[in-house]
């Protein structure tokens, strides 16, 4: 079976995933995170026609306190 | 004692990270008595919506009060490139444009890379950023990142976390005289609020330090302690400070003093 990732962990693959659906399938409110994918940003308004490949690796962040 | 970042203009002249707090209140309160009114935040990888605890609601709820503005940085980039990306997930996340960039070159002094910082800022400048480059006090590579189109420089005062104060005040000086008109904060290596004060009466416009604070035995008084020596210090500097003498020079006249001996 084919996979991806999220932030490493790997993930079934399946056709037609987007980023928008992979964030989905994670439980997580489209604000909560950015996302990147293969290091490259995907913003908000592009993440339903961006395509999740076999092999790629997504990136989801989240704020936090900082110095 | 108001100066302008980027067009906005501040009050308050410390600018306050918000990671390492005992807790959320500790952090609310000493965000208030610091009387910051830029708070650094930072991001990070998650699997799950975990909870923080209510610490970024906390630094949110800070902000409303003092009306001021988050400063994302870029902690824990190591290429230009990967700060880029960072940049742009930051900027979506705080809806803001100010992004405090960080891209380190050495794991042992985090110390940043002149070279990829320089390129990840002149990109960040043609992405529409406004860009607080964290550097070190190399004059070259400030004139470097200005070029870039960087309008403040945030050069180290000693490594992150260290709390060693001003290691190389000679190199801040440098700094003060050869660029003269530009917004300098030192941000790192500040641990007590002398090494705040020194800075500021150097001239430096402005501070940003975490650890000192959230570190302290009682953060809320040591953030008191800070916003008071900042502004000492940077008064101290508008007052002018007198010339250093290496002999004693009498305070006393004794001009036409009478001599009751001899």
């Amino acid at each position: 079976m084919s996979e991806f990732t999220v932030n490493h962990a790997p993930r079934p693959w399946r056709e037609g995933l987007t980023v928008a659906a992979a964030l989905a399938d994670e439980g997580r409110a489209p604000e909560s995170v950015a996302t990147a994918l293969n290091g490259a940003f995907v913003p908000r308004a592009r993440r339903a026609d961006t395509p999740v490949q076999p092999g790629d690796e997504l990136t989801l962040i989240q704020p936090i306190t900082g110095g | 004692m108001s100066f302008t970042l980027y067009g906005r203009t501040l009050s308050s002249r410390f600018l306050l990270g918000t990671a390492g707090y005992p807790s959320p209140e500790v952090l609310r309160q000493a965000v208030r008595a610091s009387g910051a009114q830029v708070l650094t935040v930072g991001l990070k990888r998650t699997l799950a919506a975990a909870g923080d605890n209510g610490f970024v609601a906390a630094v949110r709820d800070a902000l409303r009060e003092t009306g001021g503005q988050l400063l994302p940085n870029t902690a824990g980039c190591r290429s230009a490139r990967e700060a880029i990306t960072l940049a742009h997930m930051a900027r979506e996340l705080y809806d803001t444009a100010w992004i405090k960039l960080e891209v380190v070159g050495d794991e042992y002094t985090l110390q940043p890379d002149p070279w990829e910082l320089v390129a990840a800022a002149e990109q960040l400048v043609r992405d529409g950023f406004q860009v607080f480059p964290y550097c070190t006090d190399d004059l070259i590579t400030c004139r470097r990142l200005l070029d870039a189109g960087c309008e403040l420089l945030m050069p180290w005062g000693a490594p992150i976390g260290s709390g060693q104060g001003l290691l190389n005040p000679f190199a801040l000086r440098t700094l003060r005289a050869r660029l003269p008109g530009v917004p300098l904060i030192v941000d790192a290596g500040i641990g007590a609020p002398s090494h705040a004060a020194q800075a500021m009466e150097l001239g430096i416009d402005a501070v940003l330090l975490n650890s000192a604070v959230a570190q302290a035995g009682d953060p809320v008084r040591m953030a008191a302690a800070f916003g008071q020596a900042i502004a000492a210090g940077r008064l101290g500097f508008e007052a002018g400070v007198m010339a250093r003498q290496d002999m004693a020079v009498a305070s006393t006249p004794v001009d036409g003093r009478p001599f009751l001996i001899g």
